[in-house]
């Protein structure tokens, strides 16, 4: 369709090539891109329509841009992605699947996918003046990289497939007696692996959420705030017509998408109450409802990304897309209820 | 103690040093402790049994939206568990995910490494418990239970609607 068309007429312009540097506190050395006959979309994930950026590289690179929150994009006919992400879920999935990622936001490699957001797939803090048409050839190809990596790991398996063969020739009986010692090390392993990446989540994403807290906090009890923050919330909070009136107005879905990007009111809100309890100055039973009502927007900034790691097809992404905004909407305040009636069932 | 005479020598700033020390005292061991247990745990779970399980059991509607949701993120934690909703049925796709995402948050009072990366809801949360000497466990049994009758009502709510906007647009399209 409009696609195929704006294909055919740039077909001669093929090699064109366009460098995107890092912006101003962003990360990464920079990324050059170039269409293919395979990969021939630009893939914009922001919020509020397509972003100048995506506009701006499809324009260089006379191709097609696409909304991925309204159309499904295949990951295969991805040039690249430009997303707006200050968290860390959508930034590290499109370099866990090898594909260019523009983050318009300043940010750095932080997450579960860490590993992956490396200087050859991903650059952030981008603006449209960073937007170039490269002058010279270049040769860092996207492909070559992925050919490098399968390489390496046909050589892992063959080593280690060798290496078992080996083990087979061994001794049952110095096997038997070498298993405790075997076992013991296997599990120790395993052991510090799992607390090395509870320091790590715990310095990278709980030590600053403390300090940020702290400053927030603090900083209402310097200005002499405290009855005002108090009585904020609790005429938001500390009520259930005030969580119902929450949940409604957070699950609307024209706000839910923007709320939706790294949870930040929702936090604030339940440190701000969870802090007041503390004090005495709120019921404890109004934090269920409370942890439900502020979290109806969870993941909608994420449906697209998720939809497409799940192989959905085009049609029911469009469909999934409408229909969670809307069951949101529908079943916000079931929720606060529920939550509120568990919590009454729980003894507390 | 030392910090009696920061307390002096900073006035009212010294607030904000009171605020993050009893955040970091309260919440910080128990998070760090939990945080190595479970992730010692979720490795021992491999993901080809999850993959196994929702291609055998999906179509029951209790497994699909509450113990695969919770076993996936159990297993696979927060970004990576969505692709198991590629052995499902097409029209279960966004159902599954509305439960899965719906529940990072309640999973966290028991097993906080299934969403190491937010953890935001679950400190505002602790602080409370912890400080007026409330049980560790009920709480976090309490918020997980609520989160799982939770998201059956959700996943249940957004198969339906997709199930109907699909027939929409199909209409639409005849």
């Amino acid at each position: 369709m409009g696609a195929n068309e704006v294909l055919e007429s740039a077909e001669p312009k093929r090699e064109t090539e366009v460098f995107i540097a890092r912006g101003s506190g962003g990360w990464g050395k920079g990324l050059y891109l170039r269409c293919t006959p395979q990969r021939y979309k630009v893939a914009s994930l922001t919020g509020g329509g397509i972003h100048p950026v995506a506009k701006k590289i499809a324009a260089l690179l006379n191709c097609p841009v696409v909304n991925a929150f309204e159309e499904k994009v295949e990951l295969e006919e991805m040039v690249c992605v430009v997303l707006d992400c200050g968290g860390t879920a959508r930034m590290g999935v499109y370099p866990m699947k090898n594909i260019l990622t523009i983050n318009v936001k300043p940010a750095s490699p932080s997450g579960p996918l860490a590993k992956h957001i490396t200087e050859n797939v991903f650059v952030s803090g981008v603006t449209v003046n960073e937007v170039n048409m490269s002058n010279g050839s270049h040769d860092i190809d996207h492909e070559e990289s992925e050919k490098k990596t399968t390489n390496l790991q046909a050589e892992k398996t063959f080593s280690s497939h060798s290496s078992v063969e080996s083990g087979q020739k061994e001794k049952k009986l110095l096997k038997l007696l070498t298993f405790p010692a075997f076992l013991l090390s296997y599990g120790m392993g395993f052991l510090y692996q799992a607390g090395k990446e509870a320091v790590n989540s715990f310095l990278t994403h709980v030590l600053p959420l403390m300090l940020g807290v702290s400053v927030l906090i603090g900083s209402f009890s310097f200005f002499n705030l405290e009855k005002v923050l108090s009585n904020i919330v609790y005429y938001s909070m500390g009520n259930l017509p005030g969580l119902l009136i929450m949940a409604v107005l957070f699950s609307i879905p024209i706000f839910s998408n923007y709320l939706g990007a790294g949870a930040t009111l929702g936090q604030v809100l339940i440190v701000l109450l969870g802090y007041e309890i503390a004090q005495g100055n709120i019921d404890f039973i109004w934090l269920f409802p409370a942890l439900f009502a502020t979290n109806v927007q969870v993941g909608c900034d994420f449906l697209p990304t998720a939809l497409s790691m799940s192989n959905c097809e085009e049609k029911t992404v469009r469909a999934g897309l409408k229909a969670v905004a809307y069951s949101r909407l529908i079943t916000s305040v079931v929720c606060v209820l529920i939550a509120y009636g568990g919590a009454k069932l729980a003894g507390f | 103690m030392d910090l009696k005479l920061v307390q002096d020598n900073l006035g009212s700033m010294y607030k904000f040093i009171e605020i993050f020390l009893s955040y970091l005292v309260i919440v910080g061991p128990f998070i760090l402790v939990a945080l190595t247990i479970n992730a010692f745990l979720s490795k021992m779970v491999k993901k080809q049994w999850i993959f196994h399980l929702a291609e055998k059991f999906g179509h029951i509607r209790l497994v699909r939206y509450t113990f695969l949701p919770f076993i996936s993120l159990f297993a696979m934690t927060n970004p990576s568990c969505y692709e198991v909703g590629d052995k499902l049925k097409e029209k279960h796709k966004p159902a599954f995910y509305d439960a899965a995402v719906s529940f990072c948050h309640p999973i966290t009072g028991l097993f906080p490494y299934s969403n190491s990366g937010e953890l935001f809801f679950l400190i505002g949360a602790l602080y409370p418990v912890i400080k007026l000497d409330l049980s560790l466990f009920q709480f976090g049994i309490a918020y997980f239970l609520i989160g799982l009758a939770v998201i059956l009502i959700r996943g249940t709510v957004t198969e339906w609607l997709t199930k109907k906007m699909i027939r929409n647009m199909e209409k639409a399209a005849n």
